[in-house]
């Protein structure tokens, strides 16, 4: 079972995409800049994105477990590090000012729905769909990359929808939907879904 | 130097998926081409649509025309198949671009956008260089591309046109050991770029939007 979200800013949000190897490194890709990493700090950039069978936000406790298990013993610094560089960024798990400050972009197939289950629209490869969603929240995650932050994307979503005369799919309002988006984004960030970038109110200065 | 044959035709939107209603049957592929889905109707239309994106073993040697799209398209009528591809055109669901003509090309560069999706798997040594893979991380890559391709496929998306992305990928290749020259001018970036986007969207590695 998993552990009641911590007060305060501890979810875990990795931020850029990961380009891979590089001669003795990885790169990882945020906004317009490569940040090159070493082989550990990678790792750490790499279970910062959570688990698939993990729904819940992604802490701080998490990370260090999971560090622990792999056999990362410097976690704390090296996290301290992708901090420092802008590589993850930690929220309130319960806020949704967090949408505000991030932007995400879709790197996953948008799959669509099918004939035996048309209420799931999903994301995945052809062959294996990673994670479902309802219609209005498979809208915003596939529609985000053209928005500054998370919030705009919901905030544009929910306002098609009721002019669409649907206004309950997207749960009444914005900040229902909000919601979804947010507690989606966990499962999202650990299939690889989607990639986080900072918003620009989210930057640090 | 351009690839050999006519005017490449590129699909324009993201596509999400298919749509079923009801529990029938597709209804075809919803495209993203800006604030709404556009719906491509199975059939001629979405078959079109997604041969417009290539055949990965073909993208790297030819231009990818109206003539390949016919071949793909199974010998489809060669007036049914300009009545489909003007559809589409009307619809903003593909364009259409010659690289003879300078005017039609910079319109395209400067009204277009790229997308990435799927994961970068980094570099490998093979014996003709290095490439890049590109696919879902912890299987084996969809697509290898040159690390140039790679490059643009990764930094495109944050730049607000195609014309933008040359020209940033041209001035960054400056500084590059043992660069070509055609690599740091951008007129040939750009229209080298126009032979990079079937190698991309052939595998679905990104898509193209118009900028709004």
């Amino acid at each position: 079972m998993s552990p009641a979200p911590l007060p305060g800013p501890s979810w875990v949000l990795p931020v850029g995409r990961s380009l891979g190897p590089r001669g003795a490194g990885y790169d990882v890709l945020a906004g317009r800049q490569v940040h090159e990493l070493d082989p550990m700090s990678w790792v750490l950039w790499s279970l910062c994105h959570g688990l698939p069978g993990h729904r819940a936000p992604w802490t701080l406790a998490d990370v260090e477990l999971q560090a622990t298990a792999s056999g990362l013993a410097d976690a704390v610094p090296l996290l301290d590090g992708l901090l420092e560089r802008g590589l993850v960024t930690l929220a309130a798990p319960d806020d949704d000012a967090v949408l505000t400050r991030v932007r995400a972009v879709v790197q996953l197939p948008a799959l669509g729905n099918t004939a035996d289950d048309p209420d799931t629209f999903s994301l995945g490869t052809p062959e294996v769909p990673l994670v479902g969603l309802d219609r209005v929240t498979y809208d915003v995650v596939t529609s985000a990359h053209r928005f500054p932050d998370l919030a705009a994307a919901v905030a544009s979503a929910a306002g098609l929808w009721f002019r669409a005369g649907a206004p309950a799919l997207a749960g009444g309002d914005a900040a229902a939907l909000g919601a979804r988006v947010r507690e989606a984004l966990p499962l999202l960030l650990a299939v690889g879904a989607v990639h986080l970038e900072l918003a620009p109110a989210g930057t640090p200065s | 130097m351009s690839l050999p044959g006519g005017a490449r035709l590129y699909p324009v939107g993201q596509r999400l998926g298919e749509l079923h209603e009801d529990g029938a049957g597709s209804r075809g592929v919803v495209v993203g081409t800006g604030e709404r889905g556009v719906l491509v109707e199975d059939g001629d239309r979405a078959d079109a649509w997604d041969a417009a994106h290539g055949l990965g073993h073909l993208v790297r040697h030819v231009a990818w025309d109206r003539s390949q799209l016919g071949g793909v398209l199974g010998g489809l009528p060669s007036p049914d198949l300009d009545r489909v591809v003007a559809d589409l055109l009307d619809r903003g669901l593909v364009a259409e671009v010659d690289p003879g003509d300078p005017a039609a090309t910079e319109r395209f560069l400067a009204t277009h956008r790229w997308f990435s999706r799927l994961g970068g798997l980094g570099q490998q040594e093979r014996p003709g260089g290095f490439v890049c893979g590109i696919g879902v991380p912890g299987a084996p890559p969809v697509r290898e591309v040159s690390p140039r391709v790679y490059e643009f496929w990764s930094l495109a998306p944050e730049l607000p046109t195609l014309a933008a992305a040359a020209d940033f990928l041209a001035a960054s290749a400056v500084d590059d050991d043992g660069v070509e020259p055609e690599e740091t001018d951008p007129a040939a970036v750009r229209l080298a770029l126009l032979d990079w986007l079937h190698d991309l969207l052939c595998v679905g590695a990104g898509w193209l939007e118009v900028v709004r």
